[in-house]
């Protein structure tokens, strides 16, 4: 019986009878639906009701899962390729499930009940088939298993709607002659559902091997196949009456031969050839195939199964041309087959001989045609006739028949693989394969242009997608592309299209990064056809592989275009199912960032960055044994996204994830080549700790902007502890970083008052120091550089907080550090003096700071350290002037620093010198002359002032200091008009230079006049006066 | 005593045979089942309206009166002949038109046919009602003949121009002038075409529905040859004269709308055949509707559309020939175009080249194409 056609029909009787007894205004639409499926028109049927589903109304909205299920499930047994089945199964079994669960009540919810139970039974079924396809034993094992265990919740769910049924039978009334035909109809029903449930323990029974070593394995299949026979003896002797018992009695008898009870089997089997057809047809059909095979494995003395089989198998076949591709159709055909083959060993003639073989290679490339449960048997069957024929050794040019060519080819893949097993030279062994791959594609190629290849079949289909797979793989690309694109264009709803599409596609890529093997022609020409071919298959195969490579393809050149909105808008197309889906995510967060990098025109919804970072968020950690490419792909995505949790202050995500792949590193290849994945791997850990580092000092950051120094420390500490005990050499490569890291540990812990844990965080930096390479000495200064910044930038936040505990505290503790580093410097270098005023004269302790730069020798005339002296000679004046020594810095920089027009001394010419000059001046209150000089200062410095940063920077301080001179200079005159006038003169200067520099020309110079205005109300008032005039 | 007794039981069987035949047997399309129904009798009357028959049924005498469209053969009760000669010139014909038929083999099945039809007249010829009806199915065979060999047109022609002449109060003379008509156009004689379809809507003793038919056969072919005045102004004195809920009104409103299309105006097309679609039951009206949507999406060039309009006729509405091989003709065109589905629309191809579109319009088109 053809058991998959029997449960479509089954649901499609309940089906209609549902369509007629409603009188909805969607009817037309539906009835179009099953008119489609009932032409095989599956695909279209699909297409249609999911149009429908988009503007439907309530009531059909209802409907729709259910019919788009239905579909699904009546188009997967059109499927020949079993993974492509399964998937469909699986599908349609969610949709089944969730109308369930959605619609509880529905008065089909009998029929969906049973209509799972069958998807659940043929995704066994199938799963079945793909075990018997298995060559060798322990895969046929491993699918059995997942088989049975398919099956064996099939049962379970058929036995609740078998539970299902008893309820309705029991509850149905039985009145009127209608309702008694309802009532038979259910009780039919309740018997396919015992008889399934029969047939499904003999499903179970076959996931064992029965040709399996092991005793235990047997036992369970003799097991399951009496279980089996016990459901379907009882169904059997039910009704003699109902053609569900006949069938359930053929099926009983197969169990007794099973059992090794052949006489019991055949005692069953002429009991249903001498029943009545009327009601036997559908058993006697079975029990004639079923009789063969008893006769073929366990024949009475007396009989000749060779002749029993060829007359009655033939019979058979003609007598039942409508269930040729049922299980037991191409049971039969191999029956025959295999019986053939035999049997053509006993005939005397080559002519008899060849016409036996012949006719057995026709009936075997019948029942190849599908995947079914003989096909990997018919297959090999075939091979082991055409090696009889000669098949394997002639020419390939003397093979006279498309199926002889198409044999030919399977055998040399066939030999790709037994090589394999047997040689070991690699070079040998490729010698051999490319003979192989020639052989296999000459016997292709002409089978392809014989007359039978012209139409379609699955045996042609493969003939094509493997043609365009090998001419691919040998360098053939044109070929591949000739063959794997027209197939995939002329008969694209074959299985095998898309997979020819995807060959051809990848041709054109490599054609077009390899010209040399383009052949002649226009590369532009070459890259249109790819590109159309791209598109077609993207339109073809929306959400399969086909149709994401070919996403993938159009994406990548539109990046390459800069097309960036596009190329977003395909990527984003692509399915979690594509083998490559993580490096298309990867490629498609980079063209997100740059998108908004470029401010491309945005595309709706999402900004790119949101894009980017789903995409990146979207690459899927590898498998166990993932290609390296995919595993670099992973990492090289989340690492990115580190960095972008970094910008969004996500610190604690992001520690987490960096440790996360800090684990996962080392378990990922990224390079087939040993040494080369060695150096990503280096290059990877350390973005990876670089990353862990960087949420460290994003974490230490919030939580010291927040006061929260305990927490700071709490994170630094440790690390502190490692760089003192040699475990962090990563800092070595990004010092930087590691001097941000340090510096943030120093400050809390001197905000906390540790002055233990400071001192081990100067260790720290030291250690920092040294290992970048640096002397000691060298070392010394290079911290209190870092010292010098650090307290500056404290001190002024304390300040600006007006918090003197904590100033109090910081400066009380970077006295005492500074005193530790003071006492460890014996012979302190010029730099060290300079760099540790500058940290005394930042606490404001200038005195300490004049002192200290006082003590400074002269170095020798020529030596390289006379600017450096230089340096401190004037930030000796300066620390003098702020500590009130104006006379003494005076005496310092106009004798020795400035001189005079007869001695000139070195820094007559110095900026820094003659601004010095200016605050002298300022600093005894001295404003006009000041202000001269300042003015002075401003027009030698304004030509330069637009080339050159530093000299930008001087020339508004001194700008800066003529209007803080007239203001000073006014507000000490008594008249008040000419103060007024002053004051007016000083906004006018200040208006002036906001105007002309667009904002006082810097940060820092804007900063100044801020701070001014804010500090003397008579000068703002002047300026917001003008400002308000548009002066 | 042997030898006597087996002539006799022969004579006895004759006897029982022409007994049998003496009754009128006719095989008619029956409408509710739309399966072919043969029912026994005694024909009691015969006009253009179709034919009345005396029959038993459950044992009791009724009388049935079976349209002239409805009727797809008629075995007169011949003293003449028996039931199986008169039969099997009717198989071989049945058998040409089948439409797995070889070429070869349909035109020596209606050479056939046609010899054994003939014979026949001469032998019955006395008989007026079965003379009658050979002589219409000599004209119909040559029409038959004729769609496969454009050279013997007017042959057939002049056979069903003097068949319907010579009889004019038969039912034979519904099909004849409809099959005239069709065979005029094919001939490019548009204006006798029309001319037949005028003749067959004036016949006397026509029923109703079926004259409205005519009439619409006439618009439609009117609007085939374009003249658009003509057939709007007999559409609109055909729809002032149906009732709002008449089947034939439907097609009427239908067909005014296919020649607004058919002169470039689309502005109302869309809403009015959508309304049809909705409200129409009639098969025919709907394939002509769909067809029609087909067509307006592809001129919108809204192809995705119109390629489900006509996969509509060609799966549910695809009892009318023509309108069926119009769909099958665009969806072998749009299947490539909208579905990338090249073997299918070889497979709508080959179905529409095939010998059930024989003599369609469309089929004539896609040969044309081809070549």
């Amino acid at each position: 019986m053809n058991r998959c056609l029997a449960a479509f029909a089954w649901a499609a009787l309940l089906g209609s009878g549902w369509a007629t007894a409603q009188e909805a205004p969607f009817q037309e639409d539906l009835r179009f639906v099953r008119e489609l499926r009932a032409r095989h028109y599956n695909d279209l049927a699909l297409e249609f009701l999911q149009n429908l589903s988009k503007n439907a109304p309530p009531e059909l909205a209802r409907e729709l899962p259910l019919e788009i299920a239905k579909t699904r499930l009546e188009g997967a047994a059109d499927e020949p390729d079993t993974t492509k089945r399964l998937a469909i199964y699986a599908q349609a079994q969610a949709e089944f499930e969730k109308f369930l669960a959605e619609n509880k009540n529905h008065p089909r919810s009998g029929e969906v009940t049973l209509d799972l139970a069958q998807v659940a039974v043929q995704r066994g079924r199938t799963q079945l088939c793909r075990a018997f396809l298995q060559e060798n034993p322990e895969a046929r094992d491993a699918e059995g298993a997942k088989a049975r265990d398919l099956l064996v919740k099939a049962g379970v769910q058929l036995a609740n709607a078998a539970i299902e049924l008893d309820k309705q039978i029991a509850a149905a009334p039985e009145g009127t002659p209608p309702e008694k035909a309802a009532k038979k109809k259910l009780q039919d029903e309740r018997l396919r559902a015992e008889l399934s449930i029969g047939l499904n323990l003999f499903d179970q029974a076959q996931s064992y091997s029965s040709t399996s070593a092991d005793n235990k394995v047997l036992l369970a299949r003799a097991k399951k196949v009496e279980a089996a026979n016990k459901v379907l003896e009882k169904l059997a002797g039910l009704d003699d009456t109902n053609p569900t018992c006949w069938v359930a009695r053929a099926w009983a008898g197969r169990c007794w031969n099973e059992l090794g009870e052949p006489k019991k089997a055949r005692a069953r089997f002429a009991e249903i050839l001498e029943a009545p057809p009327r009601v036997a047809a559908d058993g006697q059909r079975l029990a004639r195939y079923f009789r063969l095979l008893v006769i073929k494995d366990q024949p009475e003395p007396m009989e000749k199964p060779a002749e029993i089989i060829l007359e009655a198998g033939t019979r058979w076949l003609a007598d039942y041309p409508g269930y040729l591709k049922t299980p037991e159709g191409y049971g039969m055909r191999y029956l025959l087959a295999e019986v053939l083959a035999e049997h053509s060993e006993t005939l005397k003639t080559p002519g008899e001989k060849n016409a036996a073989l012949g006719r057995a290679r026709r009936l075997l490339s019948e029942v190849e045609s599908t995947e079914n449960d003989f096909s990997d048997r018919a297959r090999r069957l075939k091979i082991v006739i055409i090696g009889k024929q000669g098949g394997f050794t002639k020419p390939v040019v003397d093979l006279k028949s498309f199926d002889d060519c198409f044999v030919r080819a399977q055998y040399e893949i066939m030999q790709i693989g037994e090589d394999a097993k047997k040689i070991k030279d690699a070079a040998e062994l490729e010698k051999l394969r490319k003979k192989h791959v020639d052989t296999l594609l000459a016997a292709l190629d002409q089978g392809l242009k014989m007359p039978e290849a012209k139409k379609s079949s699955l045996e042609v289909n493969n003939a094509k997608a493997l043609f365009a797979f090998y001419a691919m793989n040998a360098g053939k690309y044109g070929d591949a592309i000739r063959v794997g694109e027209e197939f995939a264009r002329r008969d694209p709803r074959s299985s095998q299209a898309a997979m020819a599409a995807v060959y051809a596609l990848q041709s054109y890529i490599q054609m077009l990064a390899d010209p040399d093997r383009a052949g002649p022609g226009d590369p532009k020409d070459v890259k249109e056809r790819m590109l159309a071919l791209a598109q077609y298959m993207k339109e073809r195969w929306d959400k399969e592989l086909a149709g994401n490579m070919a996403r993938h393809q159009l994406g990548l050149k539109l990046l390459k275009e800069v097309k960036y909105p596009e190329a977003i808008a395909e990527l984003e197309g692509i399915t979690p199912a594509y083998p490559s889906y993580a490096l298309a995510q990867f490629q498609l967060a980079d063209a997100a960032f740059s998108a908004e990098k470029e401010r491309a025109k945005p595309l709706p919804g999402d900004s790119y960055r949101q894009r980017a970072l789903a995409a990146l968020t979207r690459v899927p950690e590898p498998a166990a044994g993932a290609e390296p490419l995919a595993n670099h792909v992973y990492l090289l995505a989340k690492i990115r996204l580190t960095r972008e949790m970094y910008k969004a202050r996500k610190f604690d995500e992001m520690l987490k994830m960096a440790e996360q792949l800090a684990a996962r590193l080392p378990g990922l290849v990224c390079e087939a080549d040993k040494k080369r994945d060695e150096a990503i791997h280096n290059q990877l850990a350390f973005e990876i700790q670089d990353a862990a580092l960087y949420a460290r000092y994003g974490q230490a950051d919030a939580a010291f902007t927040a006061g929260q120094f305990p927490q700071v420390a709490a994170v630094l500490d440790p690390m502190v502890k490692d760089v003192n005990a040699g475990k962090l050499p990563h800092f070595a490569k990004n010092p930087q970083l590691g001097m941000a890291l340090l510096n943030m540990a120093l400050k809390a812990d001197v905000q906390l008052g540790q002055l233990d844990k400071a001192r081990e965080v100067l260790k720290a930096l030291q250690a920092l120091s040294a290992e970048a390479g640096a002397s000691a000495e060298a070392g010394s200064s290079a911290i209190l550089t870092q010292l010098a910044l650090l307290i500056g930038q404290q001190v002024e936040e304390l300040r600006k907080k007006n918090n003197e505990a904590n100033l109090k505290k910081a400066i009380e503790g970077f006295s005492a550090l500074l005193g530790d580093i003071e006492k460890q410097t014996k012979t302190p270098s010029l730099r060290f003096i300079l760099q540790l005023a500058r940290c005394r004269s930042n606490m404001e302790q200038h005195k300490e700071a004049a002192e200290l730069l006082a003590k400074a020798p002269e170095p020798p005339a020529g030596s390289p350290d006379v600017n450096l002296y230089h340096a401190i000679r004037l930030t000796l004046v300066r620390e003098l002037r702020l500590s009130k020594e104006t006379k003494k810095a005076q005496e310092i920089l106009m004798d020795e620093i400035i001189g005079t027009k007869e001695k000139k001394g070195w820094g007559q010419r110095d900026v820094g010198a003659q601004k010095e000059r200016v605050f002298l001046l300022e600093e005894d209150g001295k404003y006009a002359d000041a202000a001269l000089l300042a003015n002075s200062l401003v027009k030698q410095l304004l030509p330069r002032a637009s080339s050159d940063n530093a000299m930008k920077e001087n020339y508004l301080e001194c700008y800066y200091h003529v209007a803080y001179c007239f203001l000073k200079y006014g507000q000490g005159l008594e008249d008040a008009a000419k103060k007024d006038k002053m004051i007016k003169d000083a906004a006018k200067q200040v208006v002036e230079l906001e105007k002309k520099w667009e904002g006082f020309g810097s940060d820092a110079s804007k900063k100044r006049f801020e701070e001014l205005l804010a500090k003397e109300p008579q000068l703002k008032e002047q300026y917001d006066l003008l400002k308000s005039e548009g002066k | 005593m042997k030898r006597v007794r087996y002539p006799a039981a022969l004579l006895v069987l004759a006897g029982a045979a022409m007994l049998a035949w003496a009754e009128d047997q006719i095989t008619y399309l029956d409408p509710a089942t739309r399966k072919e129904v043969t029912v026994k009798g005694v024909i009691d009357k015969e006009d253009p309206g179709g034919i009345r028959i005396k029959t038993t049924m459950a044992k009791k005498e009724i009388i049935k009166d079976i349209p002239a469209t409805d009727v797809r053969s008629v075995n007169y009760g011949s003293k003449k002949v028996t039931a199986l000669e008169f039969r099997q010139p009717q198989g071989k014909e049945a058998r040409a038109l089948q439409p797995g038929t070889r070429a070869a083999n349909r035109t020596a099945l209606l050479d056939e046919a046609l010899r054994a039809y003939k014979d026949l007249d001469t032998q019955v010829r006395d008989e007026p009602n079965a003379h009658r009806y050979l002589q219409w199915k000599i004209a119909e065979v040559l029409a038959h003949q004729a769609k496969d060999d454009p050279a013997k047109l007017d042959a057939a022609v002049a056979a069903l121009t003097a068949y319907k002449n010579d009889f004019s109060t038969g039912w034979e003379v519904v099909p004849c002038l409809k099959l005239l008509a069709q065979v005029l156009e094919d001939k490019g004689d548009a204006a006798g075409a029309s001319q037949a379809y005028a003749d067959l809507a004036a016949l006397p003793d026509l029923p109703r529905e079926l004259k409205q038919e005519s009439e619409i056969l006439g618009v439609r072919l009117l609007l085939r040859v374009r003249k658009f005045a003509q057939a709007e102004a007999k559409l609109k004195a055909l729809q002032a004269g149906l009732a709002r809920n008449d089947p034939q009104r439907a097609f009427v409103d239908v067909c005014l709308v296919q020649s607004q299309m058919a002169q470039g105006n689309l502005t109302q097309a869309e809403p009015q055949l959508r309304a049809v679609v909705q409200s129409a039951r009639d098969p025919a009206v709907q394939a002509l509707a769909h067809n029609l949507l087909g067509d307006y999406y592809r001129v919108k060039n809204q192809n995705e559309q119109a390629f489900w309009e006509y996969l509509r006729v060609d799966v549910l509405y695809n009892a009318d020939r023509e309108e069926h091989a119009k769909a099958l003709f665009y969806l072998s065109k749009l299947f490539d175009k909208v579905k990338n589905d090249p073997v299918r629309a070889e497979e709508c191809l080959t179905r529409l080249k095939g010998q059930a579109f024989a003599g369609t319009s469309y089929q004539r088109q896609a040969n044309e194409e081809k070549k």
